[in-house]
């Protein structure tokens, strides 16, 4: 096979991009997984399951930690190719560094380009695509791969720079491209460093191709959403996150739902939402067709929460088509909750003026105690200046059954 | 008049959580239970019809919630109930002591026409059991004491007095309908005619 002859000296040379250090990882662990690719299936299986007491045994969060965890990743990955029927000739999977990769066989639409050696993968070439982060290399290329999967960096990750372009410098990266590690310029040449305006990092030009993205960081600190270049990493990474709900952004940055009126209103929306999800939450005909999986369906994080956002989410809260999609799951909620008669039987009875139509606390003009939950129309209670009757009611329980007691 | 009309009698069961709401409305309905403990979440309502006074009547049973944390919902459906079950369980004396704020908080809710006469139905659950703590003459003193609520005492499990407990409080419950009916009927016998109407028709500003 093709990848059995790996290049051991490839998994050494981790580069600055990857959160890992391979001097993070004590030497006689790395011997454990060094020939993984010439082991036979027992052999395999024993180095895994050697590999799971590792992970146990190490602390959570720590490199050696997230190290064993990509090992074990590589070695099942290893284990299925091995276990499968197809080998040789007609094996069409190869993982390396974390990558899965797998044999494209439809014709591109557009030119595809290697993105170890750069040159055009042409028709007539194998071409041999990560399924994970679309990372493409031509068949001889792949066994050369040292830029860990952008998926895996993403899952270890969880969230994206949050800082604004975290340069450190030429110098202090010793004047070498950031991930391949060649020596960007010295007495005799130079090579043209490109800055990734995401990791805040120089590169050379075959590991940064002048791509240009938003910057997820540029988004939450400044909402600026113009388009800077970035490493091929780095564009494979925000690609994955792309979608990714994983942005706190009210924790991050409080004052931007005060100067962004598109972001307060998105979010007085979400909150709107997820008081309708508590009453199909709790109604059985809604849960008997799955109403709210039926709605929301892919993008199940908007009812689950209120404050996560995905990078896609804030392009689409700037053009405003965000509101178009919550306005559309809106009035389907709210359309059940207005027939249902068991949501109904949910909604409150203003205890002001008694009238018999339901209110509930999504509606306009209702005002909701924040101790208690119930409603009331707004007129109601604050024009006759009373507190809400019923924590005063609970209020007096309480004081009864303390005498009591 | 009334007796052609289909009738829907609305109930509801009120009661601190596991004191076995759902199992009688199971017992009664489906002849079913269960000892598997299941919190009711939100409220859920079962329909049986009846027959009472030989009339065939819909009743709805709305079974609710006892848990404090699905409380933070609304309950309009108190609206319009015909008949309300108060359930508690003998074995356990808090779920009596309840039984007052159940049945203010529901008075206020439902904010009934006569909240004085509201039929209630008491019913202390759970007589199968051996450690009993709330003694017949206590839970009839608290009932006289309402209006003379009826009392029940029953088991969801071995469906002891569980029927003749609902054939009264369907009953209770249709004659309150039967009331509320009377009255409201009572409003279009009004005719309103131009001799007997004392306002003037074009007279501009009264005050």
């Amino acid at each position: 096979m093709s990848i059995d002859n790996t290049n051991s000296l490839t998994s050494s040379m981790i580069s600055r991009t990857d959160s890992i250090m391979s001097s993070d990882v004590d030497d006689d662990l790395k011997s454990i997984f060094k020939d993984y690719d010439q082991m036979s299936e027992l052999e395999l299986s024993q180095t895994k399951e050697k590999c799971m007491s590792l992970i146990h045994e190490s602390e959570v969060e720590s490199s050696q930690h997230k190290w064993l965890v990509r090992k074990l990743v590589e070695l099942r990955y290893r284990h299925v190719l091995l276990t499968s029927d197809k080998q040789d000739e007609t094996c069409k999977e190869v993982s390396v560094s974390g990558h899965n990769f797998k044999s494209n066989k439809q014709i591109p639409s557009k030119r595809i380009f290697c993105d170890l050696c750069t040159n055009c993968i042409w028709i007539f070439q194998q071409c041999f695509t990560c399924i994970n982060c679309s990372f493409n290399a031509h068949s001889k290329c792949v066994k050369y791969i040292t830029r860990t999967c952008s998926h895996v960096i993403v899952c270890e990750k969880g969230v994206p720079e949050s800082r604004i372009c975290p340069e450190i410098g030429l110098a202090l990266q010793a004047y070498r491209c950031a991930e391949c590690r060649i020596q960007l310029m010295n007495k005799q040449y130079y090579l043209e460093p490109r800055k990734c305006h995401y990791s805040g990092l120089y590169f050379c030009k075959s590991c940064h191709w002048n791509n240009y993205s938003i910057i997820p960081a540029n988004i939450t600190h400044n909402w600026d959403f113009e388009q800077r270049p970035v490493s091929r990493s780095a564009l494979q990474e925000i690609n994955l996150f792309y979608e990714r709900p994983v942005i706190k952004l009210e924790a991050l940055n409080p004052k931007l739902f005060v100067f962004v009126q598109k972001l307060g209103t998105a979010k007085m929306k979400r909150l709107q939402l997820m008081e309708m999800k508590r009453y199909l939450d709790v109604c059985k005909f809604a849960l008997d067709v799955k109403l709210v999986n039926r709605i929301v369906n892919n993008r199940r994080y908007l009812v689950e929460g209120s404050e996560m956002y995905s990078v896609y989410d804030l392009v689409c809260i700037e053009n405003c088509s965000f509101f178009e999609l919550l306005n559309a799951i809106i009035s389907k909620f709210k359309q059940h909750i207005m027939t249902c008669e068991i949501c109904r039987g949910h909604g409150f009875i203003c205890e002001f003026c008694g009238d018999s139509q339901p209110i509930f606390p999504f509606n306009d003009g209702i005002y909701k105690c924040e101790t208690c939950n119930h409603c009331f129309h707004r007129p109601c209670i604050t024009g006759l200046r009373r507190g809400c009757p019923k924590c005063s009611r609970m209020k007096e329980k309480k004081v009864i059954e303390n005498e009591e007691s | 008049m009334a007796t052609r009309k289909k009738v829907l009698l609305k109930v509801i069961i009120l009661g601190d959580s596991s004191v076995g709401k759902t199992s009688l409305m199971n017992q009664y309905v489906n002849k079913r239970f269960s000892n598997q403990y299941k919190a009711t979440i939100g409220a859920d309502f079962l329909t049986k019809e009846v027959v009472v006074d030989d009339r065939v009547v819909t009743m709805q049973i709305w079974d609710t919630a006892g848990q404090e944390r699905f409380q933070s919902l609304g309950v309009a459906f108190y609206r319009g109930a015909d008949c309300c079950v108060l359930v508690f369980d003998t074995t356990a004396p808090n779920t009596f002591k309840n039984l007052d704020s159940w049945r203010d908080e529901f008075l206020i809710q439902a904010s009934p026409r006569n909240p004085e006469h509201f039929p209630f139905v008491v019913l202390g659950n759970k007589i199968d059991l051996e450690n009993r703590s709330v003694s017949t003459k206590r839970a009839q003193q608290w009932c006289q004491s309402k209006n003379d609520i009826p009392y029940f005492e029953t088991s969801a499990k071995e469906g002891i007095n569980v029927d003749i407990a609902f054939q009264t409080i369907a009953k209770n419950a249709l004659a309150q309908e039967t009331e509320d009916l009377d009255t409201t009927s009572g409003f279009p016998n009004i005719t309103l005619n131009a001799d007997n109407n004392p306002r003037p028709s074009n007279d501009g500003c009264q005050c």
